[in-house]
Parts: C-alpha cells; sequence; structure tokens
C-alpha cells in the first residue's frame, strides 16, 4: 500500500493556513469591534438626518401657508375680488405639496364664501362647501379661536377613519381681516401627517429606520396617538410616551436623543416637536435588529473568509501535489539510475518547467556519469593491458647494464624512458658473432598498446637477422614488406641499425626515416653519419632503402637517440632540439664514458623541461669505440 | 594550432597548413582526408612551423590513402624544422617535394 505521506511544502501550507485562519478570525473580530461603534455612529446620524428631513418639510410647509396667506390677503385687500375669482385665485395658490388641501371660509350669512379645495392622488382638485358638511362650523375652533384672537390656529390631528386606514389631519386656520381690519373669514389649510414621513425610508435607503409621529388625542381623554407602527413595544407605550413629549417640551425645539431617556438603552433615534407641540415625530433604530444584522454579516464574512481560504488551500495543495508529482517520478527513476540502470529515461514530458528543467538535467548528468564510467572501464582495461604490453616489452628489450659476452669491457650504455608503462620506443642489441655487434633504435609512432606491441614485433623480428645473411638494405626491405601486410592500425616505424666490427671499426647502417646518429670525435668535434635512402617502415611494400657505411676511429663515440630527446619540450612549448643535444655532446669532454654522456644528455633535458611532464617517450644509444 | 585553408584551384586542392602539426592538431588534420581522398594536393608548409611524429604519421595516413584512390600529394615552401623532420623521415621517398607553390602547380599543370 502506498503511504500517504506529507512533504515539507504540504506542512508548510497547513501551518500557514491554520495560522493564517488566527490571524483573519482575530482581524475580523477586532474589525467587528471596530465596525459595530461605527456603524452604530452611522445609524445615529441617519436618524437625525431622517429628523432634520421632518423639520424642514415643516418649516416648508410653515412658509409655504404664511405666504400663501399673505399673498392671498394682499390680493383681497387691492382687487375685492368676487367670489369666483377667488375660486381662481386659490386653485392657483394651493398647489404646494405636502398640503393636502385648503380654503377660504368666510363668516356665516348669505352669499359668505366657504370653500374648500383638496388635491386628489391623479393632482385634480375636488372643491367642497364646508357648509354642508359643517353647517355650524363657526362654532369649530379652526373657526372660532383665529376670529376671537386674530391669531393663526393650529388644530391637534383629527383621527378620521377613511376606508381601513387612519388619516392624521393637522388643521390650520389664518384670519383674514379686510383693508379696514374688520374680521372676514378664515384661510384653512390641512396638513396630512403621513406625507411628512412615508417616503423617508427611501430617502435615506435603510428599511431598519423607523419614523414614527405621535400626540396626545384631546377628543381620547388625551391618550396619547401613535402614528406608524415600531419594533420596540415600549415605544408605542402610553407612560414613555407621556414623559418623551414632557422631555420634548424641556428641550425647546431642540431634537433630543431617545437613547438618553430610555433606561435599557436598546433604541437609537431622535425626537421632536411639530407645529407648536401639536404633533411630535421620531425616527428610531432598534439595536437589537442592528445587532442582528451587524452578527450576520460578521458570520457571513467569516463563512465567505474561511470558504475561500479551504478553496485557496485546497488549489494550493492539488498544484504543489501536481507539481510535486514529477518530482516523485523523477526521485524514482533516479532510485534506479542508483541501482545502476543507467539506461533509465528520465525525461519528463509535462510538468512545471522547473521539473522538467530538473529531470533534463538529471538526464545531462546520467549521460555524463554513464560516459565517465564507460571512460574510467575503459582507462582501467587499458591500464590493465598497457601493463601487461609494458610487462612484455621489459622482457624482449635488454635490459640495461647487460654485458655484450664475449666484450666485457665494451664502453656501451643504452636508456630508455617512456612517457607511460608501455614503450613505443625500442633499442636492441646483441652479439652477431663474435666481432659483430648489432644495435638498432626504434619509434613507433602511435601509442599505447599497438604501439608497444609494434616494438616486441620488431625486437622480435631482429632476434631472426642473424640467420639472414644479407645486407642491411635487404634486411629493412625484408622487415618492411613483412609489417605492411599486418599494418591495418597504420603504425609506423622510424628506424636505425648497425652493425660494428669492434675489431676493425667498420660499420655499415641502415636508417628507416630515422634521425641520423651523432659520431663525437676523440677532439670534441661532432660529426652525423651520413643520411641514407629509406622512410618510415610499415607504409609501403618494396620500399628502397640504402646500405652506409662508416670508419669507427679510437675514442669515437656514436649516439643514437629517438626524437623523444631532440623534441622534449618546457612550459613554453619549446623544444630541446638538436642544436643543445649537439653542444652537450661537445661539452662532455673526451675521458667520459658512454654512460656519462647518455647522464649528461638526460640532465641537460630535465634541466630544459624544468618539470614539465615528459609527452614522449625518450631512448638513448651509446657506444665509445675503442681500438 | 592548426588552422588548414583548403582551396580548389584549377582541380588541384591547396592545403595550406597553418601553425603547428602535432599530436593535438593531426586528428584537425584527420578530419579533412575523406574530402581530400582521390584528389591531386598541395601541402602549402609555408606557413607550416613545426610537425611531430604524430604530424608525420597523418601524412602517411594521408599519402596512403592517395594511394589507394590513385589520388597524389605534394608539398612545398618547407623550411626549417619541418623541412628537417620530413628529409630526415625519408618522405621524399612518398611524395614529391617542391621549394615553393608555382613548381608544384606546374607539376599538376603538366
Amino acid at each position: 500500500m502506498r503511504k500517504v505521506r506529507l512533504g515539507i511544502a504540504q506542512k508548510c501550507l497547513l501551518l500557514v493556513f491554520v495560522v493564517l485562519a488566527i490571524l483573519g478570525g482575530l482581524y475580523t473580530r477586532e474589525m467587528y469591534n471596530g465596525k459595530k461603534k461605527a456603524f452604530f455612529a452611522d445609524k445615529d446620524k441617519e436618524a437625525l438626518f431622517a429628523l432634520a428631513i421632518i423639520r424642514e418639510r415643516v418649516h416648508s410647509i410653515k412658509r409655504d401657508m404664511n405666504n400663501i396667506v399673505l399673498d392671498l390677503t394682499k390680493v383681497f385687500h387691492v382687487y375685492n375680488p368676487t367670489h369666483s375669482d377667488i375660486t381662481e385665485l386659490l386653485k392657483t395658490f394651493l398647489m404646494p405639496a405636502l398640503i393636502s388641501g385648503g380654503g377660504y371660509i368666510e363668516e356665516p350669512g348669505n352669499n359668505s364664501y366657504h370653500k374648500y379645495f383638496y388635491m386628489l392622488n391623479n393632482g385634480s382638485l375636488v372643491v367642497k362647501d364646508i357648509k354642508d358638511r359643517i353647517p355650524d362650523y363657526e362654532t369649530h375652533p379652526w373657526f372660532n379661536i383665529p376670529k376671537t384672537t386674530g391669531k393663526p390656529f393650529i388644530e391637534t390631528p383629527t383621527v378620521d377613519k377613511v376606508s381601513d386606514f387612519k388619516s392624521y389631519m393637522i388643521t390650520f386656520s389664518y384670519p383674514y381681516f379686510n383693508d379696514k381690519s374688520e374680521f372676514k373669514g378664515v384661510f384653512v389649510f390641512d396638513v396630512e401627517t403621513k406625507w411628512l414621513t412615508y417616503d423617508l425610508n427611501k430617502l435615506i435607503r435603510d428599511d431598519k429606520l423607523d419614523v414614527s409621529m405621535f400626540f396626545p388625542n384631546e377628543k381620547d381623554n388625551g391618550k396619547i396617538e401613535f402614528i406608524k407602527n415600531t419594533h420596540i413595544k415600549s415605544l408605542s407605550d402610553n407612560k414613555f410616551l407621556t414623559t418623551l413629549i414632557k422631555d420634548i417640551h424641556k428641550a425647546e425645539g431642540k431634537p433630543i436623543n431617545i437613547t438618553d431617556t430610555m433606561s435599557d438603552n436598546k433604541v437609537i433615534g431622535y425626537a421632536f416637536s411639530m407645529f407648536n407641540n401639536s404633533v411630535y415625530a421620531m425616527t428610531t433604530f432598534d439595536e437589537n435588529i442592528i445587532n442582528t444584522e451587524l452578527q450576520n454579516l460578521l458570520y457571513r464574512n467569516l463563512i465567505v473568509g474561511i470558504g475561500a481560504l479551504i478553496v485557496f488551500y485546497l488549489f494550493l495543495f492539488w498544484a504543489i501535489k501536481h507539481s510535486i508529482k514529477p518530482v516523485e517520478i523523477i526521485a524514482g527513476k533516479v532510485r534506479n539510475i542508483a541501482k545502476g540502470d543507467f539506461d533509465t529515461d528520465i525525461s519528463i514530458k509535462s510538468g512545471p518547467v522547473e521539473v522538467v528543467a530538473l529531470a533534463e538535467a538529471i538526464r545531462k548528468m546520467q549521460i555524463r556519469i554513464k560516459h565517465y564510467i564507460e571512460e574510467i572501464r575503459k582507462t582501467t582495461e587499458l591500464n590493465t593491458e598497457m601493463k601487461i604490453a609494458a610487462d612484455i616489452q621489459k622482457s624482449v628489450i635488454p635490459r640495461p647494464g647487460i654485458k655484450i659476452d664475449s666484450y666485457s669491457d665494451i664502453d656501451f650504455f643504452q636508456f630508455l624512458k617512456p612517457a607511460k608503462d608501455a614503450s613505443g620506443d625500442f633499442y636492441d642489441y646483441y652479439m652477431l658473432d663474435d666481432e659483430n655487434l648489432f644495435l638498432s633504435i626504434g619509434d613507433v609512432t602511435g601509442k599505447g598498446v599497438p604501439a608497444s606491441l609494434f616494438t616486441v614485433l620488431m625486437l622480435s623480428m631482429e632476434k631472426l637477422y642473424p640467420e639472414i645473411p644479407i645486407s642491411m638494405s635487404d634486411t629493412l626491405f625484408m622487415v618492411n614488406n613483412k609489417i605492411v601486410p599486418m599494418n591495418k592500425l597504420n603504425i609506423f616505424i622510424s628506424y636505425f641499425c648497425m652493425v660494428i666490427n669492434l675489431k676493425t671499426g667498420v660499420a655499415r647502417y641502415a636508417s628507416a626515416g630515422h634521425d641520423p646518429a651523432y659520431i663525437r670525435k676523440k677532439d670534441g668535434t661532432i660529426v652525423q653519419l651520413k643520411k641514407s635512402i629509406g622512410t618510415f617502415l610499415g607504409i609501403f611494400e618494396d620500399m628502397k632503402f640504402s646500405e652506409e657505411h662508416y670508419q669507427f676511429e679510437d675514442g669515437d663515440a656514436i649516439f643514437i637517440y629517438t626524437d623523444g630527446v631532440t623534441e622534449a619540450m618546457n612550459s613554453k612549448q619549446e623544444l630541446f632540439g638538436k642544436d643543445r643535444t649537439v653542444s652537450v655532446l661537445k661539452e662532455v669532454g673526451s675521458e667520459v664514458t658512454a654512460k656519462d654522456i647518455i647522464s649528461s644528455v638526460y640532465k641537460e633535458i630535465n634541466a630544459f623541461a624544468d618539470g614539465f611532464p615528459q609527452s614522449d617517450d625518450i631512448c638513448m644509444v651509446c657506444l665509445k669505440f675503442r681500438n | 594550432m592548426l588552422d588548414i585553408v583548403l582551396e580548389d584551384k584549377n582541380g588541384v586542392k591547396l592545403v595550406s597548413l597553418v601553425g603547428e602539426l602535432n599530436v593535438k592538431t593531426s586528428s584537425d588534420f584527420e578530419k579533412h582526408f575523406d574530402e581530400l581522398d582521390g584528389s591531386k594536393i598541395i601541402l602549402n608548409a609555408d606557413k607550416l612551423d613545426y610537425i611531430s611524429s604524430a604530424g608525420l604519421r597523418s601524412l602517411v595516413i594521408l599519402i596512403k590513402k592517395l594511394y589507394i584512390s590513385k589520388g597524389e600529394a605534394v608539398m612545398c615552401s618547407l623550411s626549417g624544422v619541418v623541412k628537417e623532420v620530413i628529409e630526415v623521415s625519408g618522405f621524399e621517398n612518398l611524395f614529391k617535394i617542391f621549394d615553393n607553390l608555382e613548381d608544384a602547380e606546374k607539376y599538376f599543370a603538366q
């Protein structure tokens, strides 16, 4: 079964979200408390604002009525209009909104004018005769009081039951005196209280606002009439309202804060008096409702917040899981590689860019490692092969210091220093018979095992020379023809061989493209052996070689070498060269041995290279001829 | 370093070797061998400063290839160490060597 593991990324993510949720919760709570305060302050302002609107409407109504009365009074004074003119005038004036209707009523008598106009909902005017409705109107306070006091009168709202709702109508009456200051009648206006407040909710966009009006109904023993219901029962309580009215009177026209007068403090709002204490208005908010609303808002925010967090978390979880999946696949494949399966295909087709890049990087590393392992394997193999080849070679090349049988006192020395284990350079020497010494040196081009195998091949062939009593040139011709057919690897050999009669000093030699040897004469002069015809062994069959001769004189030292000497290099990429070689040979002196000559040259090479690694095999052979 | 400049001159491939033909650069030289196979070739050594035994081996490989494909290479403008090495190696037995490019061109023009 697959173990469900949470990676470090998921753990971190979970932790981050828990912390985020806690911080979010704390923050929301803090916000809520702050918001609540601001919210309540806002509601307080809204209530006050609503009240201000009502007050403004009341003022506007009063102003309108005053203006109408003043205007009509002037017109009446000037024109003394007929009854029909009065009707036209009143039609024109009684337009202001909020005033439901109005009229002019004269004292009862013949030909008296008592018309009342009121506005229908459709905007048209209806004209009624007061006398028809109230025959004894002159006894009503709205007529009687202005008449006797000469001052405008406001009547406490009358409660009329119109169809199925109550209508609260305030009546305003203004006395009219003619230009002789005789009382003639009253101007009356009716204001339906509900028009003062009906649209306030819409105006301040809050249906939680309660707008109520109330007044003591004198026709009902002073019982407080409450207009419009409110959510809060205690507000419509008669006792509370009676106290409130007293408080309003004390405030002398200023709105009073209801929270101050409520003992349990569940209401925000304001109250004030209108139309000379004939009716009162209050605008209130129920604190409980506001609280509930705020809480709902809080819960909604919390739920939305938590929901968003969860969705966000799930998304991130999914995203991480999605991006980690290819990593897990890679991890599995890398384990396979670790087990040694280097052919595992690590590449990933799809996935996040970084992961694809990771896979690509691992794939490159895999190729590299595979390549390196292959290299190491090859090198190890090669090194082992090289060692074996070197061992074989060492067993075939004559070891330094071996005495030549019958000439134990011969001054002869040889030196071979391969650049690596196995050498491409070789030398050989042995006595052909009692008097003739065979000497050879060669350089197989190419390196490593194949080259060293060729040196062994050459050394083996040389051993057959005593059986073939032919010239040097023929010997090389034959050797070359033997090598060419087996030379698929294009290995070529520069080769020099010489036979010296140790008694007479007569020498014959041949060269296959090898550097001609130097002879150091007793007097210190250096001569180079005459160049013979012939090029590398192993190129073409039937190549021509020439045999050359040299007569050794007493004290002649022959110095044979491979290009490892002349091409020894220093760190400046300079070559040791022939000139340096020649000068070493010149300077060694006449009394030195063959060994000293070779040592001097090698010492000089080392001093020249100055630690720069040897890149080519170095081989030197030296024979000092004594008569 | 070795720069190899190849030019085609009237059906003769002129190969100018600039720098050193040694164990490091001989493989660069050998890369051109397939292209040179079967052709008449002038190896211009005018600006060749040095040739090592690995370089000589490359030359021999080229000569062997041309021998089979009936092409021919000549060398010209040898000097200094290069001249010495080529002479010592007995390469005059393998291909013709001219003192200058004109002589080499003349040889192929015949």
